[in-house]
């Protein structure tokens, strides 16, 4: 057995031919659920729709109405299809807003310990490793028991589980940055504080922050699924991919698979294809050296 | 150097037309080192000369069969002892190397393992090669922390190596070379991260070492006065060929070589005060990008045509002593 | 290294404060706190009285230490559904969950780090790229989705295992646990695989990227130029550098599992404390809400304080720079 230092490029090199696959699928996906109302066969949100004879209806079959389910009907008699489409549109909805809202607490938090330095630097730096000491389920799992659910409640879980990671990217990038002439500059000219943080410094600190977004939002996804799932968060009314998954599991038993394995092929993908053209896009910034 | 010595005792090593390849995916090999060939007698120091690329560091991890994937040793023969090294299995390399034939890295900052004690690397060096107990190779560690220059070496022993100095660490390191009482120890620019006083007193150091305990040394270096304080005999390479060898003190005196000539030039404290420093013109190939011709035609200032058309043989011209050779159309008489 | 672990203490103990106000703020104060500690049928007025008897009209701080007295004596009030004590309660299902995540983090550590090794010492081997490859995929798996997944193939279609529920009927050692029966281990099997997964995913990354890192290094290098053989290398050269940034994400990981195996409960219905909190959530049921959060956190706290000591005792340098 000896250490074997074989080179990397090849596996370098098959991650950059399958990139834009991926890049190709979330944007695929991001279009999909945008255009659920006119894609969808059926609206799931439509209480005429919600007939129990037409419930449970495996994948392939029509319904009396002559409806086809391609990928089935669930318990309410909804199309499975339709309902992931709109699903997908619940989840990357309230996954966004809370990737979001994270990113500029977490922008807020970051620049201000950098800018400041110090005392509030170290207090805001001290709290961000204690978050990031507990895992993120855990501090959700907390919000959703003090907050009670519902869609805005996942959007700020999602944003108070995950702003710690853009604090501290942003804080180490604005930090280098400080040290520049260009900031220097920008304050021998006693151009106002404000000004300087969020015309010069900012820009500046952003490429780092938006590969960390992406990677974010893969999780934010699949944290809102998870909450979902467990009956924590988004409404039975307007269900995200998780619930859909949740509402279908307890059929599996019975062989009655499409229910909830279509909208878990439908997440996975989401989350794996986010994940991957965030990768892609952090190595291009990384190999692209300085981002000005 | 007689021809009597080499039938009575092989010389502690011999390396012949040794050729090292880089492999590559898709395209044939690169030829990084190719016929270079040298010999070692015990107490012997020989300095491999060469600035980076030349090739230089490469042979010298050919020596104990270090390479890994994709570097490749394609040809030649290195003989420890008498006994040919190419071809062995990874197991018969691994009892010589440590024990016969030892390493010396140029960085002693990351050379020791920041999370064992000194003794550690010195007794599992030991453990490796012989089978005797913790407490006895306790003691040997310690003598030859105390051949290395090492002061109080009982306290050393028990040190992690963030503990110790620059030029302490490499004198582990070079402990740990010691320690099984090797045939040749090569050493891969063993001083060049020390400050010149720490440089100068582990030569000083390497020097009794070699007459005292007849181990071989192979010193590689981009340093001419290196060669000048401690090497009884000199290989220069450029382009992974051997362009001049010989006696030390033949090739310091009469460079045949403009390479040579011209590495000469480069050392300060050869010149006369005032005189302006050289420096040669263009920067060595790439490997495998060899020029055709003599390879170092496209720097040299002698270059004619025939240069830059055939490349010369490794030979000994008429006037020049025996020992001595020079891969030149045109050599430098003194 | 004495000192280094009592600085760490002190640290651990500022976290757990700072914690138990996090909690006493997000649970009693936000909503009615006294619907927290009166059952949720009680009229005004025993409202009224209940706020006085236990001091909620009482200034925020008074408040504070007051539920902090309770809570080191043990004391986080009567859970609403069962009235028994909140902290007996939870004690009653940790076993359970302790068990799984425990079950987890041998699959994760006992096949994540040879794998990860074996990954980097064979790098650029197709079988390596493959496994770091299904580790990525296995990265972006939500949990409950792999449960559900193993459901599908085990229990639905194959019918080899159970898809749900504990069999603790055996002892060990007088212990009731899983561990000690077939029937026992079969039920355990799918919940701990579905766990561990992720953390299996992120212990065969980490340990692929620092055994890479480290095999670059010189010392490495000196080792094999030594003559040392394969194992000892491994041990003494790569296992030894590797082992506090490995151990400290192990040790985070083993917390995040305690953590995740409320998901994991939740499909198997697994009788843990984490099926207990989400049946709390639902139920309202506020005391066996805060119990599970502080309990979880001083659980977590005590694993970051335990691997931060071993991490010490591991590398020398950690020693130098936090000594000092």
């Amino acid at each position: 057995m000896s250490p074997g230092m074989r080179g990397t490029p090849p596996r370098q090199a098959a991650q950059a031919r399958s990139a834009p696959v991926f890049a190709l699928v979330t944007l695929t996906l991001i279009g999909a659920a945008l255009a659920a109302p006119w894609l969808a066969p059926q609206d799931p949100y439509d209480l005429a729709n919600l007939l129990l004879d037409h419930a449970r209806l495996s994948p392939l079959t029509r319904d009396e109405a002559g409806m086809l389910h391609l990928l089935g009907s669930d318990d309410q008699g909804r199309d499975v299809l339709s309902a992931i489409l709109y699903g997908l549109r619940v989840s990357l909805g309230v996954a966004s807003a809370g990737t979001t809202l994270a990113l500029a607490a977490g922008l807020t938090a970051g620049l201000c310990a950098a800018w400041h330095g110090g005392r509030t630097d170290a207090m805001l730096m001290r709290l961000v490793d204690l978050q990031l000491s507990f895992p993120t389920i855990l501090v959700a799992l907390m919000l959703m028991a003090a907050l009670g659910q519902g869609p805005d409640k996942v959007v700020i879980a999602i944003a108070v589980s995950q702003w710690a990671y853009y604090a501290r990217t942003v804080r180490g990038s604005a930090r280098v940055e400080l040290q520049r002439d260009y900031i220097a500059a920008a304050r021998g000219l006693a151009l106002p504080t404000r000004r300087i943080v969020v015309r010069h410094l900012l820009p500046n600190c952003l490429a780092p922050v938006i590969v960390l977004a992406t990677a974010q939002m893969a999780a934010a996804i699949s944290l809102e699924a998870t909450l979902s799932f467990l009956g924590l968060g988004v409404p039975v009314t307007r269900p995200s991919l998780g619930l859909l998954i949740a509402n279908g599991a307890q059929y599996v038993f019975a062989g009655q698979y499409w229910m909830s394995l279509w909208p878990g092929v439908v997440l996975l993908a989401t989350i794996v294809a986010i994940q991957q053209a965030g990768h892609w896009a952090g190595r291009k910034a990384a190999g692209g050296g300085a981002s000005r | 150097m007689n021809d009597a010595s080499i039938t009575a005792t092989p010389p502690a090593l011999q390396v012949s037309n040794l050729h090292i390849t880089i492999e590559r995916a898709a395209a044939a090999p690169l030829t990084a080192v190719e016929g270079v060939s040298f010999r070692v007698g015990a107490g012997e120091v020989l300095a491999i000369v060469g600035e980076s690329g030349s090739g230089k560091s490469l042979t010298a991890m050919a020596l104990p069969g270090l390479h890994q994937h994709p570097v490749r040793i394609s040809h030649g023969s290195v003989r420890l002892e008498g006994v040919e090294l190419i071809g062995q299995p990874e197991s018969a390399l691994r009892r010589v190397r440590g024990s016969r034939i030892a390493i010396v890295l140029q960085d002693p900052l990351t050379a020791l393992n920041p999370v064992l004690r000194v003794e550690t690397h010195l007794v599992e060096t030991i453990r490796a090669h012989r089978a005797i107990d913790r407490e006895a190779a306790r003691s040997l560690a310690m003598a030859a922390l105390a051949r290395a220059g090492i002061p109080e070496p009982a306290r050393r022993l028990r040190a992690w190596p963030h503990e110790l100095s620059g030029g302490l660490r490499q004198r582990v390191v070079i402990a740990m070379a010691l320690v099984n009482e090797p045939a040749v120890i090569v050493a891969d620019e063993a001083t060049t991260a020390l400050d010149v006083t720490v440089q100068s007193e582990i030569l000083r150091e390497v020097e009794r070492l070699a007459r005292g305990t007849r181990t071989a040394f192979v010193w590689i270096t981009h340093d001419f006065s290196v060669v000048d304080r401690i090497a009884d005999t000199v290989c220069v390479m450029y382009a992974g060929q051997v362009v001049e060898q010989g006696p030390a003190t033949e090739v310091l005196a009469h460079p045949a070589h403009p390479y040579t000539r011209a590495l000469l030039e480069c050392i300060p404290i050869r010149q006369q005060p005032g005189h302006r420093l050289h420096q040669i013109a263009g920067s060595p190939p790439l490997i495998g990008a060899w020029p055709a011709g003599c390879r170092f035609a496209p720097r040299c200032p002698r270059a004619v045509d025939v240069c830059r058309r055939d490349p010369p043989r490794l030979s000994t011209p008429d006037g020049m002593t025996d020992s001595h050779a020079v891969r030149c159309h045109d050599p430098v008489r003194a | 290294m004495g000192y280094g672990a009592l600085v760490r203490i002190a640290q651990s103990l500022l976290t757990l404060l700072a914690m138990s106000v996090l909690v006493f703020v997000a649970i009693y104060l936000i909503g009615n706190p006294i619907e927290l500690l009166v059952p949720p049928q009680a009229n005004q007025a025993e409202m009224a009285r209940a706020a006085q008897a236990l001091g909620l009209d009482q200034p925020l701080p008074v408040q504070y230490l007051h539920f902090l007295g309770q809570a080191l004596k043990g004391d986080l009030g009567r859970s609403f559904t069962s009235n028994a004590p909140a902290l007996t309660v939870i004690f009653e299902r940790m076993p359970a969950t302790l068990e799984l995540a425990l079950a987890a983090a041998l699959i994760a550590v006992g096949l994540g780090i040879p794998l990860g090794l074996w990954s980097a010492f064979a790098d650029g081997h197709p079988a390596s790229r493959a496994t770091l490859g299904l580790a990525t995929l296995g990265f972006s798996m939500p949990t409950f989705w792999i449960a559900l997944l193993l459901v599908m193939v085990f229990s639905v279609q194959l019918e080899w295992l159970p898809s749900g529920g504990r069999d603790a009927s055996a002892t060990l050692l007088g212990w009731r646990t899983s561990l000690a029966s077939w029937q026992g281990l079969a039920h355990l099997a799918m919940p701990a695989c579905s766990l561990a997964l992720f953390k299996l995913a992120l212990i065969i990354r980490v340990t692929y990227a620092a055994t890479i890192d480290t095999l670059r290094l010189d010392h490495v290098r000196q080792a094999r130029a030594r003559g040392l053989s394969p194992a000892r290398i491994l041990w003494a050269h790569v296992l030894k550098n590797i082992g506090a940034p490995l151990l400290n994400v192990i040790g985070l990981e083993f917390g995040a599992l305690v953590a995740f195996s409320v998901v994991t409960e939740t499909v198997f219905a697994w009788p843990g404390m984490g099926r207990l909190l989400i049946d709390a959530i639902n139920t309202l049921d506020r005391p066996v809400i805060v119990a599970y959060l502080l309990l979880t956190v001083v659980l977590f706290t005590l694993i970051n304080l335990a691997v931060d000591i071993a991490c010490l005792a591991i590398d020398p340098r950690l020693r130098e720079a936090r000594g000092r």
